[in-house]
């Protein structure tokens, strides 16, 4: 267990800035879903009041355990999540045309988002074990890309096309710390650009049509294109200031769809307005400021590499939800961390603080 | 390091969103409150009922009654094409025509499609009760222009049109919209501006499936104002029974005051068609009609007058002295002039005529002799003082003013000089001299008034509008009083009680052109007249006024090609004149 020491190391900024993250969602959160809560008679705010609980308890056992006792069942919690994304295919729940849901009992859950950290855990172990200098280049290189193209192409055919380049992100990033010559990255991009249209060919029309739409909204303003010109006229229309808690137009009227899962943020915008938005990508910024600097104290090449691909995770999605929110990204379906409703991503997102801290108090004190 | 790579990508990311942020909602973020502030609100238009036309007993002409319209609201409609086919199963109308006038009238998600104008009540409660099964379909009450009697009223009513283009630039300021309908021709067409109503609406805040949230201003639309013209919608309804069939015109004023009767131009048009949508084919039809039921021919038709302005000859004749009641000319039933030969409409002739007989028979000879006399200058003159070249300033649309020939018009139009022979046609009515059917009422009502001519009207009042009418004092009335605009003509009294003996006898003696008008117990003056056409049976006419003694009312019935004599005129007039008395109007 901890001792005095390690407690007192516990990275206060970076838990700090995620308890807030947590808590401006959770404000916001009531906002976008009251009037659905009253109508479906779910409380969306309990709901997720509870994963957040689940996910703080978890996140505190694993900043409990050290972290190398995870990367030593990183390979079998990657199996069994690659089995539970066949599965998802084989057997998942289909809601709004992708299968991406596991029922357990009543519960449902999402490996993908599950998948991410399990990922993540794979890589660092695979590459942390073969530093550049030492080890053949290509093998370390073939064998991480392929650890992550497994899970990818897995959530490609669900079809979710955001999650699956999630991955192709955080797997990126892994290599880059891990000192990739720039000379291999190239090769890879380049492959990677070959293998684009091929990709575009296997997409679902739906996605291909998102894509489309989010080069020109206006190109299907009532389809496709609604969300988005929606989502803008919320965020835009939040001006300075606001309209205020719970008086976004957008928002209480019902003008948003999604409003309290992925495009929880232009309920932040309408609501309190550039104030608002500000002060949360402050946040994140600081968050991913904090946990770079635990990465940079640390001296552990497995750790490094954990916290990489964890705050990569954090800040793609981060960057893509807030881009897609305001129109500049498509609607590829990546909620906002701490803010989005959604059990597995919530209890995703405190499991990876969790293992940031937990690098964090086990790194050497100058 | 590779870290501060990864660091600086993701910095550099959330600055170049920040910056994104700072543009959507600082320097631009007017636009998107407005756009948002349009997203919840809405206008929903409530359209004003328009003023009813009243006869002059209260009758209406023409009223908006509540009619049931279903449309359908685009942001509700989940499956079309289902509901249409439910809708045919219901209505019977082919789901094709459902799709295609939804496709014609589609404006916006949030705006109804109306998809059929005009439900019969029963129609409607079914809907309604099946309104589950009809997701985006509703039914709504709507005011919708009502002529109870018909084709009966077309001439006097007129229609009601959308508004056209070029007159929308013009009457935007007004507040009229590209949606509005206004009145086209006749009353509605004339005083539309009373008519109208104002149309008021309902500014709400919706939700984004457009349900109503709450109400954020309402502005109460105003009915348009009623008004009450002087037409008897029996009497109308009798004279476009008696019309019916063939082409013509009937008008019937009450002398003393000017009002209309009734005025029926036949064939007429039913007003009821141009506010529904389902009989556009049947007006598209009626526009090309050879038969001109959109012509109103009491006011514009310009036909020759015929014998029927043998009167104001023999009137003017006689004032200026170019002969007396004694003067006689004998018929032989030809007259000739330069080696051309004019005939009397009687071959055997109607040997010595005085100006009473010479009216009563209508005789050509006679009036030859009397218009050399009088010359071309003369009855031009004459014409001119019987305001045959004025429009009477009726309130109809369009009214035409006739045509005076004379010699310079004959030099100017014909590019001929004035002939004798002119003279000779022109005195019986049959030359280029061209007038409406109301302009010979109005030379009648001058020789049964001694000149003192009112002025023709339709509208009796206008209600006060409806908004400034407290509840107790509900339907005041602004009257008009014609008589300020009536005219007087000086007309020697000797003379025009001369002509007056001879238009009665033209009914009264059984030698009488218009014996066919006589009425029992009732003294009626009249002059028939037959117009010559180059294609099929003449004109006929029959213009006078009744009782002779003390004229209350005057009469028109013009035939086109009714036939020769003005024998069917008068049959009609005689008829027409039972009912007048039955009526109480003589």
């Amino acid at each position: 267990m901890l001792n005095r020491r390690q407690v007192h190391g516990i990275d206060r900024p970076f838990l700090l800035t995620t308890l807030i993250l947590l808590g401006v969602g959770l404000v916001a959160l009531y906002s976008a879903s009251f009037q659905k809560a009253q109508m479906m008679a779910v409380s969306f705010l309990q709901r997720q009041l509870f994963y957040a609980g689940l996910g703080c308890g978890l996140s505190l056992v694993l900043v409990a355990i050290d972290y190398h006792r995870w990367l030593e069942w990183a390979y079998l919690l990657y199996a069994v999540n690659l089995v539970l994304l066949v599965l998802v295919l084989a057997m998942g729940t289909v809601r709004g045309g992708a299968q991406r849901w596991l029922s357990f009992g009543g519960m449902t859950i999402q490996p993908s988002e599950f998948a991410k950290v399990s990922t993540i855990l794979a890589l660092s172990r695979f590459l942390g074990a073969r530093p550049p200098a030492t080890a053949g280049r290509w093998g370390p290189i073939l064998g991480a890309t392929l650890i992550v193209l497994l899970p990818a192409v897995l959530i490609l055919r669900q079809p979710n096309l955001g999650t699956a380049s999630v991955f192709i992100t955080i797997g990126l990033s892994a290599l880059v710390v891990w000192g990739i010559p720039l000379k291999f990255l190239g090769i890879l991009l380049v492959a990677g650009a070959t293998l684009a249209p091929v990709i575009w060919g296997r997409l679902e029309d739906y996605q291909r049509s998102r894509l489309m739409v989010f080069m020109n909204p206006n190109l299907d303003p009532l389809g496709a294109g609604y969300t988005v010109i929606q989502s803008r006229i919320a965020m835009g229309s939040g001006q300075l200031w606001g309209k205020g808690w719970l008086s976004g137009t957008q928002n209480q009227l019902n003008f948003l769809p999604e409003r309290h899962t992925d495009f929880i943020f232009s309920v932040i915008g309408e609501e309190w307005g550039i104030l608002g938005t500000t002060f949360c990508l402050f946040l994140f910024a600081l968050l991913f400021y904090r946990g770079f600097l635990i990465a940079s104290q640390t001296r552990d090449p497995f750790g490094r590499l954990l916290i990489v691909g964890l705050v990569t995770m954090l800040a793609v999605h981060t960057l893509v939800n807030v881009g897609m929110v305001l129109g500049l990204m498509p609607v590829v379906g990546l909620p906002l961390p701490f803010m989005s409703y959604g059990g597995s991503w919530l209890m995703t997102c405190l499991v990876a603080v969790g293992i940031i801290l937990s690098v964090g108090i086990r790194r050497p004190v100058f | 390091m590779r870290l501060r790579l990864i660091q600086r990508i993701i910095f550099a990311g959330l600055f170049l969103l920040w910056v994104a942020l700072f543009v959507a909602q600082v320097v631009q973020g007017h636009r998107y409150r407005e756009q948002s502030e349009k997203n919840r609100t809405r206008l929903v238009h409530l359209p004003a009922a328009r003023g009813a036309i009243l006869d002059r007993n209260g009758v209406p002409l023409a009223e908006d009654r509540i009619s049931f319209e279903l449309a359908a609201l685009p942001q509700e409609l989940t499956n079309p094409q289902q509901t249409w086919e439910h809708l045919h199963a219901i209505l019977g109308i082919p789901p094709e025509e459902f799709a295609r006038r939804y496709r014609k009238g589609f404006q916006a998600r949030f705006s109804p499609v109306s998809l059929i104008e005009s439900l019969p009540p029963e129609t409607a409660f079914q809907l309604e009760e099946e309104r589950a099964q009809l997701p985006g379909i509703l039914v709504r009450p709507i005011p919708h222009r009502t002529y109870p009697l018909g084709a009966a009223v077309g001439s006097v009513a007129g229609y009601l049109g959308l508004i056209a283009p070029e007159e929308l630039t013009r009457l935007r300021t007004y507040g009229y919209t590209f949606r509005d309908r206004v009145g086209k021709d006749g009353l509605e067409q004339v005083y539309n501006s009373f008519l109208r109503g104002r149309d008021g609406g309902l500014h709400v805040e919706v939700n984004a499936q457009g349900r109503l949230v709450q109400q954020l201003g309402y502005l109460r639309p105003e009915r348009g104002r009623r008004i009450k013209v002087s037409i008897d919608s029996r009497l109308q309804e009798v004279c476009h029974r008696l019309l019916e069939g063939g082409q013509g015109a009937v008008v019937v004023m009450e002398i003393a005051s000017g009002e209309i009767l009734c005025l029926d131009s036949s064939p007429s048009v039913d007003p009821n068609a141009f506010v529904d949508p389902d009989r556009q084919a049947e007006v598209r039809s009626l526009l090309h009609d050879p038969d001109r039921p959109m012509f109103n021919r009491v006011t514009r038709a310009m036909v020759p007058p015929g014998s029927t302005f043998k009167a104001a000859v023999a009137y003017e004749a006689l004032r200026s002295g170019k002969i007396s009641p004694q003067t006689t000319f004998e018929c032989r039933g030809r007259y000739e002039l330069g080696g051309s030969v004019f005939k009397c409409w009687a071959a055997e002739g109607h040997s010595f005529q005085t100006v009473v007989d010479a009216l009563q028979h209508s005789c050509n000879v006679f009036f030859y002799n009397t218009g050399r006399r009088l010359g071309v200058d003369g009855i031009a003159q004459l014409a001119r003082a019987f305001r045959l070249d004025q429009s009477t300033g009726i309130d109809l649309p369009r009214e035409s003013k006739g045509l005076v020939p004379d010699r310079e018009w004959m030099k100017k139009v014909m590019h001929h000089d004035w002939q004798e022979g002119d003279t000779l046609s022109f005195v019986i009515g049959q030359s280029a001299l061209q007038v409406t059917p109301l302009q010979m009422l109005m030379l009648f009502t001058a020789i049964a008034k001694d000149g003192e001519v009112p002025h023709p009207h339709l509208l009796l009042g206008i209600e006060e509008p409806p908004q400034e009418q407290t509840a107790s004092a509900q339907g005041q009335w602004s009257m008009t009083d014609p008589r300020e605009r009536g005219v007087q003509i000086p007309l020697d009294r000797a003379a025009l009680s001369v002509v007056r003996e001879g238009l009665e006898r033209v009914v009264s003696t059984d030698t009488g052109t218009g014996r066919l008008a006589q009425v029992p117990g009732i003294r009626v003056a009249a002059k028939t007249g037959t117009v010559q056409v180059p294609v099929g049976l003449p004109h006929a006419w029959i213009c006078g006024y009744a009782p002779a003694e003390a004229p209350k009312i005057g009469f028109v019935v013009f035939l086109e090609h009714g036939g020769k004599g003005g024998l069917h005129a008068a049959r009609v007039a005689g008829q027409l004149l039972v009912y007048l008395r039955e009526m109480g109007y003589i």
